[in-house]
């Protein structure tokens, strides 16, 4: 059995190497798409920096930090790009910026020269971005861990931002629709391309063959070329745009393929339950469109009421994966395996294969 | 007739439904090895379905299909009316594939017997630039060279010029010499040689023996 899944996954690399503008384009139809939006975003979106006010300093250990807590009586301040940004943190002296957007959710600008100051710089911003609102203790924890770890002089001041939406922003929500809609869309591809020609009772007569075992070996072939795009990205964005692997890489991919699963899942039921190529290849977009629309990918989704706002995000994977990737990419948040989006998305896994489980049951009987 | 000496394969009250609509309700049927069988009848009488049940490829609804321990490990191989490899790949391609899927290399000797107008150059064309007839006699080649131990094709003479008829029933009947066991389905028995032992199907019952 072993044996025949090495065989079958061989055969699903097979046909997509002889089919080398599909494989091309699962990696740089992304990229592509991630570079030009990206630039787009970038040069057209005015980033409203807000500087608070100072409201304690602390002096321990030969450090001087400014921090600020308190988020009312602030004056904006309006920039058009990173470089005004940078401008200002001169002008304050500042070494590491904290930016809120409209969501709340703190990102970072920092002006540190060694890799060793933007590590520390980025795990102390992370915690400040963690508590924030929170009471003093926070800080001292942060301060006394970054003496712990013999970092350099550090100038913290906060800014807050808000702004419209920025490339920080765009790529980590970026790469979490990409693994969704890669997953989806290549197994719904792969299983219709059985469909089409016909070949699944030729799959399915092979010695050891069920039902399952083809279905995983698609599973687990669009698992791997998926996390390989993610990685590929992954390289490619940390020269282009400054970002760099930070510890909890493992975790964030692992994330990403639990996502990735749930998807491949709702792909290969859709493939399956599609009474056409067209009927499936709609279903699916469907089901993208609304992952974009109903999730807050595009838009915040705030204003909804509770009640229904967490029916429309509870079925889509994007709704967790999203917080999940820009907790890391932004503040190098460790993904923590108990907190409600890992959660979340363990069970949109599991709940997707059991779908799939009854799909692939029902077209059984009907085969 | 439907009962074999030394059956290998033993239906019993096989039924298969979609919904409420019975297309296959068969008592009793036994296939021997080496046997050549042609399901036949008219459209809808259940000739694919049961097919693709003695294939082990569908689910029954009732009944059992049992196959001989001694040949539980044969190699099967279906064919369906249509398709059943890949129309995007070329047939060397698509040979790489079934013979890594099936763990042995093909062999050559059947394979060869079925090219007829064929040449090497068709081997590299995409299958789904050939002809109909070319499609099918080159997907029953390919299948036929993995000499598997069951094999069942859904219409193979479908869209074969008299020549590559004629090829073809001779690939078959070498296949069955040494081999295990041929299922074909065909609308009708008229044309095929004697030999083959023929089974008509009528509204997934089996009717008559001839």
């Amino acid at each position: 059995m072993t044996t025949l899944l090495r065989q079958l996954i061989w055969k699903e690399l097979y046909e997509l190497a002889r089919q080398p503008w599909v494989l091309a384009g699962a990696f740089l139809v992304p990229l592509y798409l991630l570079i030009v939006a990206s630039t787009f975003v970038q040069r057209d979106a005015p980033i409203r920096v807000v500087v608070s006010h100072i409201e304690d300093e602390w002096d321990r250990n030969g450090y001087h930090i400014e921090a600020l807590s308190r988020m009312e009586g602030i004056a904006p301040i309006f920039v058009r790009d990173a470089q005004e940004i940078n401008l200002l943190m001169a002008r304050h002296g500042a070494t590491l910026a904290l930016i809120l957007n409209d969501e709340g959710r703190p990102t970072f600008v920092e002006r540190s020269a060694t890799q060793l100051e933007r590590r520390l710089n980025f795990e102390l911003a992370a915690r400040i971005a963690g508590t924030m609102g929170g009471t003093k203790d926070w800080m001292a924890a942060a301060l006394a861990d970054y003496a712990s770890k013999g970092g350099p002089a550090l100038d913290l001041r906060h800014l807050s931002v808000m702004p419209g939406d920025d490339t920080q922003i765009f790529i980590p929500r970026f790469l979490a629709m990409i693994t969704v809609f890669l997953a989806s869309i290549l197994t719904t591809r792969t299983m219709l391309r059985e469909l089409e020609s016909r070949t699944l009772p030729m799959l399915l007569t092979l010695p050891c063959s069920s039902w399952p075992l083809v279905l995983g070996a698609k599973l687990l072939f669009v698992l791997a070329l998926t996390i390989s795009v993610i990685a590929f990205l992954m390289l490619i964005l940390q020269p282009m745009f400054g970002f760099y692997l930070r510890p909890g890489l493992v975790g964030f991919l692992t994330m990403h393929l639990v996502a990735a699963f749930g998807s491949c899942c709702i792909g290969l039921s859709l493939a399956l339950l599609g009474r056409s190529t067209q009927a499936a290849y709609l279903s699916v977009s469907v089901y993208l469109i609304a992952n974009l629309v109903l999730t807050g990918f595009i838009s915040s989704l705030d204003d909804l009421p509770t009640t229904g706002g967490t029916l429309l995000r509870v079925f889509f994977p994007l709704t967790y994966l999203r917080p999940v990737t820009e907790g890391w990419v932004f503040f190098g948040d460790p993904v923590s395996w108990r907190s409600d989006d890992c959660i979340a998305l363990a069970v949109h896994a599991v709940a997707s294969l059991g779908i799939l489980a009854v799909v692939a049951g029902y077209r059984r009987r009907q085969f | 007739m439907t009962e074999s000496n030394n059956p290998i394969i033993a239906v019993s009250d096989l039924r298969k439904s979609y919904g409420r609509k019975m297309v296959i309700d068969v008592v009793r049927l036994t296939l021997a090895h080496g046997e050549k069988v042609l399901l036949w009848g008219p459209n809808a009488s259940g000739k694919s379905t049961l097919l693709r049940l003695l294939a082990g490829v569908a689910r029954p609804s009732g009944g059992r299909i049992v196959i001989d321990p001694d040949h539980r490990h044969s190699r099967r191989a279906l064919l369906p009316q249509t398709g059943g490899l890949y129309d995007d790949l070329t047939v060397r391609q698509n040979l790489l594939i079934l013979s890594r899927l099936h763990g042995r290399l093909p062999d050559d000797a059947p394979f060869l017997a079925l090219l007829g107008d064929a040449t090497d150059a068709h081997l590299d064309l995409r299958l789904g630039t050939l002809s109909g007839g070319m499609q099918r006699l080159l997907s029953i080649a390919a299948l036929l060279s993995l000499r598997p131990g069951f094999l069942f094709l859904d219409e193979p003479f479908a869209g074969l010029d008299t020549p590559n008829r004629s090829l073809l029933e001779r690939a078959l009947n070498d296949f069955t010499a040494d081999t295990g066991l041929l299922v074909i389905t065909e609308h009708s028995h008229d044309g095929v040689a004697e030999g083959w032992r023929r089974i008509a199907l009528r509204d997934g019952q089996i009717e008559a023996p001839t």
